[in-house]
């Protein structure tokens, strides 16, 4: 497993350029009103799952960046059974391993929790299919929608378009080329990863990152860091793309 | 000998009646009673005392008779002329003016004429849709239908004979006569129509319908359709006005029957209720201008509110309230996020990876600003997009508040003074003042329901007090909140901080509202709002209170006007003059509770500028109930205030005199020439003439009536009753003396 934090000359450019113009933005405005306004993850805590913050702060750097969103990149943990659950509009809950059934509590909480705005990116690291955390996932989902099946996202779903346009979805590894996810009226609250996304962003103490993404390397990678940014803007804005008069401006120029 | 008696021929007798009045002929019962039994009582038993009071009783009655006053009632009979039936047209297309006189005015001198003319008997009636009895100050009739009227005339005079009949009519005829004239009644008499003509052509351009649909909706077309009628193959030109000022002007051609067809295209960007009218040029021949215009009302109703939300930032506030409009489905939501900024453009994206687009702000707040509801700004920072079209953009902004539109402004860093719009026309129409010593605040805190906020509709979250209070103290706290310098006048606090001051030293409001001319701004100085969403969620209740928080919020800001406390509403937008309509006010409380005993001055200004008013009072629905019957064609505004200027609103209706009947004024000699030649084919006698060459009457001289002749003659006075009281005296008389004088 390659720990490298690999960086093109572009990328440091980038990056300086980035840090340029925030540390310009910081001297012109305060951060939100609150740090807790700001956009933020949380990592489900369900006691045996697999936890990635650095994973998060490296995207959320990502966000920060190259969006106008604010962030708090510091993330967080939460339990599905707290009602600090209702504090964190997204939420990530990633791993490889199956796992225990829900209680009834948590079960509720995240229905509510999803039904009225929140937000959660499922993230498989297994890298294979049908792997045990997907079979306690898909478990879980049914006991939320029951009568709402996962399904996969159509190529030209709004995540794929929220920010950068996407073919597919990427992550560490390929096992899928589509995300799935549970509808709800116009919106998916709830979206699986089966690419290890979290291993393409992933990063060491010394700042590099931990995993080569295979078979595309760097360029993989890439594409990683958008379909993050995608997930993040899709989450904050939903079907914005979609809207008619995006459609009609996007059309214009050829780029749906 | 009884001749002599009585005073009269007793072979013509029929009757005898007592003329006397009913008191007067028991009152002389009662006095010839009591004076015969005085006389019982007072004379004295002797041998004739029966004959005398035999004899006293007679005289008694004898007067009692001529008291009452009897006659005697003989019956003859006389024969005088049959009678002259006269048919007046009281239809509407009579009114028309020729020489200072209208049609029915010439028609009554005619009918004077034959009075002198004809002499003998007359019975005169009105000619409408039928046989009508003239009545003063009656309306013109809507229709003139001549077989209804020839028809009633038989039924009427079924059995009857008469010396003839006179029609007098322009000839125009809006039942089917032309059609049916096979069905035309044999008459009781002659009939002699005369057409009332005219010296000239008559000219005549007229509006004959304007059909909107019922009602549109707001900014989208609907079409007002106007039908003209006038010279055949002529040009007219017709002006759609809205408010008195010309909206839109088209010509069209009348076809070879004078009938020409104009649609206008109307976009109403406002909700409510609208004077619209169309009118065409008045000819100085037109003999009835009043038709050249045609008022019209129109009822412009929401299909949706369009809201623009323009966010300077993806966030949780933005997706929250994002989520919620776009769920409502009467929200129509165009979204603008800012989803990069030029400190963004440092990290190289090539542009093809992105999906971005450029933000439409120019086009956004100019050409398409009116057709929104309601704008929101939030977290949003105008002055890297807007540049140096900023000030023009933001008046823009102010002027279509001014204008009626609403404007609310979300918290955030990019807000407010943090925003840069301190000196701008955008803080001009905002209830806050901005250029605070101190941008924002990032300390949590729990808003406070404000004296103004505890009764405000916008943040009434339950219908109690108190529950509306508890579930506001139970909501989430606040991240941080905008600061600003403190409120305008006029501004309302509806939440405010618990403990931080404004500039001034005043509480700090986090949540304000205020008018500003015909529009409504909200100042919401948190970027947090969204954290109420999930209050209720955690038990399981759903997001109730951030819904209703928002829903409230929109229905304040657009003063849909049927959400208003006080809505007049008329049964119709469009009335005939003459026809009764109903006006319905409707009050309701803070809460959007019924509001009964409200007592309100309701005024209706007529067309001519007159003003009808009437204090009124709601009952216990909360409404009343006024009936109203126009009398004039234009428009009315409806007017409903209260004593302590509370309650100010109104609307309009119109009133158009449009019928059938004035259509074609036109008369029509060659129908009532056919009509004529029909009745004489079946054998009835009829002519017709026109009334400026006027022929001699046919009549049935014939025909005469036996008229019975009752005569009374007094007979209290007759000979009779002194001949046979004169004996009755002397007997009593030589009674008492051979009674010894007593």
């Amino acid at each position: 497993m390659s720990r490298q934090w690999n960086c093109t000359r572009r990328q440091w450019l980038t990056g300086l350029a980035v840090l340029l113009s925030g540390s310009r933005l910081m001297g012109q405005v305060a951060h939100a009103l609150g740090k807790d306004s700001q956009f933020g993850i949380a990592e489900i805590d369900l006691g045996t799952t697999l936890f990635r913050p650095s994973a998060w702060q490296r995207g959320l750097f990502e966000v920060q960046s190259s969006t106008s969103i604010e962030v708090n990149e510091i993330p967080s943990r939460v339990r599905l059974d707290s009602v600090d659950l209702f504090k964190h509009p997204f939420t990530i809950l990633l791993g490889s391993e199956g796992f225990e059934p829900l209680s009834n509590t948590s079960v509720e909480n995240l229905r509510q929790y999803l039904i009225y705005g929140g937000f959660l990116l499922i993230d498989d690291t297994s890298g294979r299919k049908n792997s045990d955390f997907m079979v306690s996932v898909e478990r879980m989902c049914r006991r939320i929608f029951p009568n709402n099946g996962l399904s996969s996202l159509p190529t030209d779903h709004s995540v794929y378009r929220s920010f950068f346009l996407l073919d597919a979805p990427k992550g560490r590894f390929d096992v899928s080329n589509q995300l799935r996810g549970i509808q709800l009226n116009s919106i998916m609250p709830l979206i699986i990863s089966s690419n290890d996304l979290s291993g393409a962003l992933e990063v060491g103490e010394d700042g590099r990152y931990r995993n080569l993404p295979v078979p595309d390397g760097e360029f993989q990678r890439r594409e990683c860091v958008k379909l993050f940014i995608n997930l993040v803007l899709y989450a904050l804005t939903s079907n914005y793309k979609h809207d008619q008069v995006h459609v009609a401006e996007l059309l214009n120029r050829g780029g749906l | 000998m009884v001749e002599f008696l009585l005073g009269i021929d007793v072979q013509l007798v029929q009757d005898l009646q007592w003329a006397a009045p009913t008191w007067k002929i028991g009152t002389g019962i009662g006095l010839a009673l009591l004076t015969w039994v005085a006389l019982w009582w007072s004379r004295p038993t002797t041998p004739k005392k029966g004959l005398e009071l035999s004899l006293w009783f007679s005289v008694l009655g004898l007067l009692s008779i001529m008291n009452s006053e009897p006659q005697l009632v003989s019956e003859s009979s006389a024969s005088v002329d049959g009678k002259t039936i006269v048919v007046l047209d009281h239809s509407a297309s009579m009114s028309v003016m020729s020489k200072g006189q209208s049609r029915f005015e010439r028609a009554e001198k005619i009918l004077a004429e034959i009075r002198e003319t004809i002499g003998g008997d007359f019975e005169v009636w009105h000619m409408g849709g039928g046989l009508q009895k003239p009545q003063a100050n009656s309306t013109w009739a809507t229709e003139s239908d001549v077989l209804q009227v020839l028809h009633g005339l038989k039924d009427r005079y079924l059995g009857e004979e008469v010396r003839g009949v006179v029609l007098l009519t322009d000839g125009i005829d809006r039942g089917v006569l032309s059609q049916t004239l096979d069905q035309v009644p044999t008459l009781p008499g002659p009939l002699n129509v005369v057409v009332l003509d005219e010296t000239k052509t008559l000219f005549d351009q007229s509006i004959t319908s304007v059909e909107t649909g019922g009602y549109a909706f707001q900014r989208m077309n609907f079409e007002i359709h106007a039908t003209i009628q006038g010279m055949p193959n002529t040009t007219v030109t017709v002006n759609l006005r809205k408010n008195n000022d010309v909206a839109d002007t088209q010509e069209t051609v009348l076809d070879d029957n004078g009938v020409g067809q104009v649609d206008f295209t109307v976009r109403p960007l406002d909700v409510g209720r609208f004077a619209w009218d169309v009118s065409i040029p008045v000819d100085p021949r037109d003999v009835i201008p009043s038709n050249n215009y045609f008022p019209v009302v129109l009822k412009v109703v929401r299909d949706e509110v369009r809201v623009l939300q323009v966010s300077g930032s993806p966030s949780y506030d933005q997706k929250f309230l994002r989520l919620f409009l776009k769920q409502d489905p009467s929200v129509d939501l165009i979204s603008f996020f800012i989803l990069r900024t030029h400190a963004d453009l440092g990290n190289n994206w090539s542009q093809s990876e992105l999906s971005l687009i450029a933000f439409p702000y120019e086009r956004l707040f100019t050409e398409e600003l009116e057709t929104f509801d309601l704008v929101i700004f939030q977290n949003f920072n105008h002055k890297p997009y807007f540049g140096y079209q900023s000030d023009e953009l933001l008046d823009n902004i102010a002027e279509y508040v001014k204008r009626g539109g609403a404007f609310a402004m979300i918290g955030g860093d990019r807000s407010f003074d943090l925003g840069e719009y301190a000196n701008t026309p955008i803080e001009q129409i905002l209830p806050v003042m901005l250029g605070a010593t101190d941008s924002a605040s990032e300390l949590k805190f729990q808003p406070q329901l404000t004296l103004q906020g505890a009764g405000h509709p916008l943040i009434r979250l339950a219908s109690s007090d108190d529950e509306n209070r508890r579930l506001w103290e139970e909501l989430p706290e606040m991240d941080g909140f905008n600061r600003i310098s403190g409120l305008v006048d006029g501004a309302a606090s509806l939440l405010q901080h618990p403990t931080a001051k404004d500039d001034r030293g005043q509480p700090h409001s986090v949540l304000s509202v205020r008018e500003v001319e015909k529009g409504r701004v909200m100042a919401v100085n948190v970027d947090s709002s969204w954290r109420w969403s999930y209050s209720e969620a955690l038990e399981g209740g759903g997001n109730q209170a951030y819904l209703r928080f928002w829903k409230n919020a929109i229905r304040w800001l657009i003063a849909d006007p049927e959400d208003a406390k006080v809505v007049i509403l008329p049964s119709k937008e469009n009335n005939l003059v003459g026809e009764e309509m109903l006006i319905t006010v409707r009050s309701r409380d803070t809460q959007y509770q019924p509001l009964g005993g409200q007592a309100l001055q309701l005024t209706i200004q007529q067309p001519s500028g007159d003003k009808v008013q009437q204090d009124v009072r709601t009952n216990d629905n909360g409404e009343l109930l006024f009936p109203f019957t126009p009398e004039q064609q234009g428009v009315y505004q409806v007017r409903v205030t209260d004593s302590n200027g509370t309650v100010d609103v109104e609307t309009v209706f119109a009133a158009s005199s449009r019928m059938k009947e004035m259509e074609q004024v036109t008369p029509n000699p060659s129908l009532m020439s056919i009509l004529v030649d029909s009745m004489a084919a079946s054998g009835s006698i009829a002519q017709w003439m026109l009334s400026s060459d006027l022929k001699p009457w046919v009549l049935n001289t014939g025909v005469v009536k036996t008229v019975p002749k009752r005569t009374s003659h007094p007979i209290a006075t007759a000979p009779l009753w002194f001949i046979l009281l004169a004996p009755m005296l002397a007997m009593v008389v030589w009674i008492r003396r051979q009674n010894g004088g007593r």
